[in-house]
């Protein structure tokens, strides 16, 4: 899929910055070569929108603490924090920075949230609403119960990719949740594992039992599906 | 007819890029204009963050008055007026080009006990300040000298006495001249230190 377009209103004097890859970006930064604040602030627009999204995934539990998400945006891009954090950690042989970025806003706003959950800045019963953990719960799974939502149908490229969604939201919250931080938000299985509280070992085995009920799930399926593709090149 | 089972591998596949869409799918409903907002706070916690950083600097030139105390006392040029312990004196060093010097130059703490600033405006105009508690000074004067330490000459020397300029704190000031006119280059350093009145 292509990148998504800039935004319109990016000042001119930053549009020498358009033909320069993130890499390259990533060494006027961190060298603070001439011109480097603009090259930042370039960047800001390729990536925040990143950041915005990846934030907005919490925005329900961030909120629920009391914790600005638009401050939760500019902390995660605040100079100091982008360099150690995420520029100097970024692989791009793993990753594209737009999905380091979003893993990395990800895991920030967990660690708000467990923040914030320790110092007691909770104000609204959690059990009164539907979908949320249980306030009284100390399970670090718990947190994550309401990400559990069904992944729009839109997202499917073809009939294999539509059963691949409905596999995925018929799994259980448990599986659910492996799968979205593995896949959604990018994360490795150490991350995902310290997140969670659990072992690394737990998320490997969790993650190869929800694709073992993908697999069921779609057994059939994918047969039906092939066999239909088959019938539609002859066609 | 056996089942077609995807196999881990295409599912690994098409999950990876089924989280890809949905990043995509996501930023696509993000709202531009709060990019634009939340870009310009960074940018001005960018601006901030920079000013702040002046303190560090400061502590830097702390430091390096330090060292310099140490040397000069080496030297023997500074009497310390101080009953035991050590005088809070100092140099503060123009380690900037003239043209930077145009600049307002940094402020410098000796352990709390004085701060001192060297200034040169935009016309070239030096000043030297200082400031210091009340509780540290009575009727304190401040001498000040400027000296190139490569040849210990002596250069521009002068004297002010320190003032009541708020409460608790007593400062004073005084005009050096331009910079230009003092003929100051990066190699001099202004060396001060305080006369007790008492």
């Amino acid at each position: 899929m292509a990148d998504l377009p800039l935004l319109p209103s990016m000042p001119d004097f930053l549009k020498p910055y358009e033909r320069l890859s993130d890499i390259e970006l990533r060494e006027i930064i961190r060298n603070k070569d001439q011109g480097w604040r603009d090259a930042y602030h370039y960047l800001l627009y390729r990536i925040m929108p990143w950041v915005q999204a990846a934030v907005a995934q919490r925005a329900g539990s961030l909120e629920r603490y009391h914790v600005e998400c638009d401050e939760v945006c500019v902390d995660i891009v605040a100079i100091k924090t982008f360099e150690r954090e995420i520029l100097s950690q970024w692989n791009p042989d793993k990753s594209s920075l737009k999905t380091w970025v979003w893993t990395c806003a990800s895991r920030y706003c967990i660690d708000q949230i467990r923040r914030a959950k320790r110092r007691g800045r909770i104000e609204t019963p959690l059990s009164d609403e539907v979908g949320y953990p249980d306030e009284d719960s100390d399970s670090k799974e718990s947190e994550f119960a309401d990400r559990t939502l069904p992944l729009p149908d839109q997202l499917a490229r073809d009939e294999r990719d539509q059963q691949l969604i409905e596999a995925i939201n018929a799994l259980n919250p448990e599986l659910r949740t492996v799968i979205d931080l593995l896949y959604l938000d990018g994360m490795t299985q150490d991350d995902a594992a310290s997140v969670l509280g659990v072992t690394r070992r737990t998320i490997i085995n969790r993650r190869n039992k929800a694709r073992e009920a993908i697999q069921k799930y779609l057994g059939n399926d994918w047969s039906d599906l092939a066999a239909r593709f088959v019938r539609r090149e002859v066609a | 007819m056996s089942k077609h089972r995807p196999s881990e591998h295409a599912i690994q596949e098409r999950l990876l890029r089924l989280g890809e869409a949905w990043r995509e799918n996501q930023v696509r409903q993000v709202n531009s204009a709060d990019t634009e907002r939340l870009i310009g706070a960074a940018m001005r916690r960018l601006a901030k963050e920079e000013e702040e950083k002046k303190p560090g600097v400061i502590e830097e030139i702390a430091a390096a008055l330090r060292i310099q105390v140490k040397e000069l006392l080496g030297f023997g040029t500074l009497s310390l007026p101080w009953a035991g312990g050590l005088s809070p004196a100092g140099a503060l060093s123009f380690d900037s080009a003239e043209e930077k010097m145009t600049q307002a130059e940094t402020a410098s703490s000796l352990d709390g006990l004085i701060q001192a600033r060297f200034e040169v405006a935009s016309d070239g105009k030096a000043t030297v300040s200082f400031k210091t508690s009340a509780a540290t000074l009575e009727n304190a004067t401040v001498q000040y000298r400027l000296l190139i330490p490569s040849s210990d000459e002596p250069g521009i020397a002068g004297s002010l006495v320190l003032e009541p300029i708020d409460a608790g704190w007593w400062g004073g000031w005084d005009e050096l001249g331009t910079a230009r006119g003092l003929g100051l280059s990066a190699e001099h350093r202004l060396v001060f230190w305080i006369q007790s009145g008492e």
